[in-house]
């Protein structure tokens, strides 16, 4: 039969040592090794550790960058916290501030109005004094001129003495 | 210098006569595709920028050298690393061997020169770094545990190795190779005296109607059998030199 010929040959060939088949596996194997060694592990490893190293930078740096925010926003935190304890301490000197001067304006007002008032008043009386005078001086006048006339006409009416006692009382107080 | 006849191809040296059997001329194939495969990976893993996502064939290389790496540090550990080349190398090489019977190829790991070379090789492998690590005086020793008797076993047994790792394979890869030609030759005959029937003698073309029926084998001898040996082979050899090392 054919293919037993054939199975034949692939034992045959197979089976049997041979030199040459020693050699070119030897060969091989070591082409093949070395190619490995050389041009697929050695670059592909340092690929790796390439990456690996530009990874663990990065990651340093993503840290670091993580710390410096964290102690900024710290800074940033307390600045914030001084910037309100100022504000208020400023709000509250200006309300203070603001609470004495308006009782100081109040003050000086009430002062002022008073000293006005009292001045107005001392000029009313003042006035009134004058006036006073002024009218009496009018009024001795008048009944010096009404005297003068009564005189001259009936200064006997009853009627008339009463007035001018009166007028004059009155003149005198 | 070369003579080709009926016999085969021969190589005359001196006064001796070599067969070149045809599993030369596949590992020939196979180491120029392998080498020149790896000059394109070094090529593109230069030109490759660490920082972008790997693609192409510079993402398979890197899954093959991490996955060859992980599976070495898990069993043998730290120790070995310089061993990685040599257990991709086995792992592409014998996966390629083993498989290229589908290409129309003789498979190299049919021939137990090439699977007793690379037994030999990983024998050697093993004897010089459990040497390396233990010393000649404390290796030697260790064949004596638990009774100085059982040298002369454990010297055998140490001995056995490079040949049942070389003869696993052949076998199994021999072993497809007859089924697979059996199954063509019987097919083959079938369809033949099948269409002499008619009364046309067709003669080996019978062979030629085989493939639809002999489809399915070759995803079990030559796929799956070839993995299979391929897994075996580089798992024993890594198993092997870590109890070396050990």
């Amino acid at each position: 039969m054919d293919f037993l010929d054939k199975i034949n040959d692939l034992v045959q060939s197979g089976l049997m040592p041979n030199p040459i088949t020693l050699i070119a596996q030897l060969l091989a194997t070591f082409i093949i090794f070395l190619a490995f060694k050389h041009w697929v592990w050695k670059p592909m490893n340092e690929l790796i550790s390439k990456r690996q190293s530009v990874i663990i930078d990065e990651l340093e740096s993503a840290r670091q960058a993580k710390e410096e925010a964290a102690s900024l926003r710290n800074e940033y935190e307390v600045n914030l916290e001084e910037a309100k304890i100022e504000a208020n301490k400023i709000i509250d000197t200006a309300k203070s501030q603001a609470l004495e001067t308006k009782e100081q304006m109040i003050d000086e007002a009430e002062k002022e109005a008073a000293y006005k008032l009292e001045k107005a008043e001392k000029e009313i009386a003042l006035e009134r004094k004058k006036m006073q005078e002024e009218l009496r001086a009018h009024l001795v006048d008048i009944a010096f001129s009404a005297a003068e006339k009564l005189v001259n006409e009936n200064i006997d009416d009853d009627k008339n003495r009463k007035l001018i006692d009166q007028f004059i009382e009155e003149v005198g107080e | 210098m070369f003579k080709l006849n009926d016999e085969g191809l021969f190589l005359k040296l001196g006064g001796n006569e070599f067969e070149i059997v045809p599993h030369v001329i596949s590992i020939i194939v196979i180491t120029l595709v392998l080498v020149i495969l790896a000059g394109v990976v070094k090529t593109k893993i230069k030109k490759a920028d660490p920082l972008e996502k790997p693609k192409g064939i510079v993402l398979l290389t890197e899954m093959f050298v991490t996955g060859i790496n992980n599976f070495l540090k898990g069993i043998v550990g730290d120790k070995m690393k310089g061993l990685a080349p040599y257990i991709g190398f086995l792992a592409v090489y014998l996966l390629i061997a083993n498989t290229i019977g589908l290409l129309g190829l003789v498979p190299p790991t049919s021939n137990l020169t090439v699977t007793g070379t690379l037994g030999i090789i990983t024998f050697l492998i093993i004897q010089y770094n459990g040497v390396r690590f233990h010393g000649l005086k404390k290796r030697i020793k260790s064949w004596a545990e638990p009774f100085i008797f059982m040298f002369p076993i454990n010297v055998i047994g140490e001995l056995a190795l490079p040949v049942s790792l070389s003869f696993r394979l052949f076998g199994n890869i021999l072993g497809g190779a007859i089924i697979m030609t059996i199954l063509y030759g019987a097919i083959g005959a079938g369809f033949t005296s099948l269409i002499g029937l008619t009364g046309l003698n067709i003669g080996q073309f019978g062979e030629l109607f085989a493939s639809p029926f002999t489809t399915v084998f070759h995803l079990y001898f030559d796929l799956f059998a070839g993995l299979i040996q391929t897994f075996i082979f580089v798992l024993l050899t890594t198993i092997f030199i870590s109890l070396a090392v050990e």
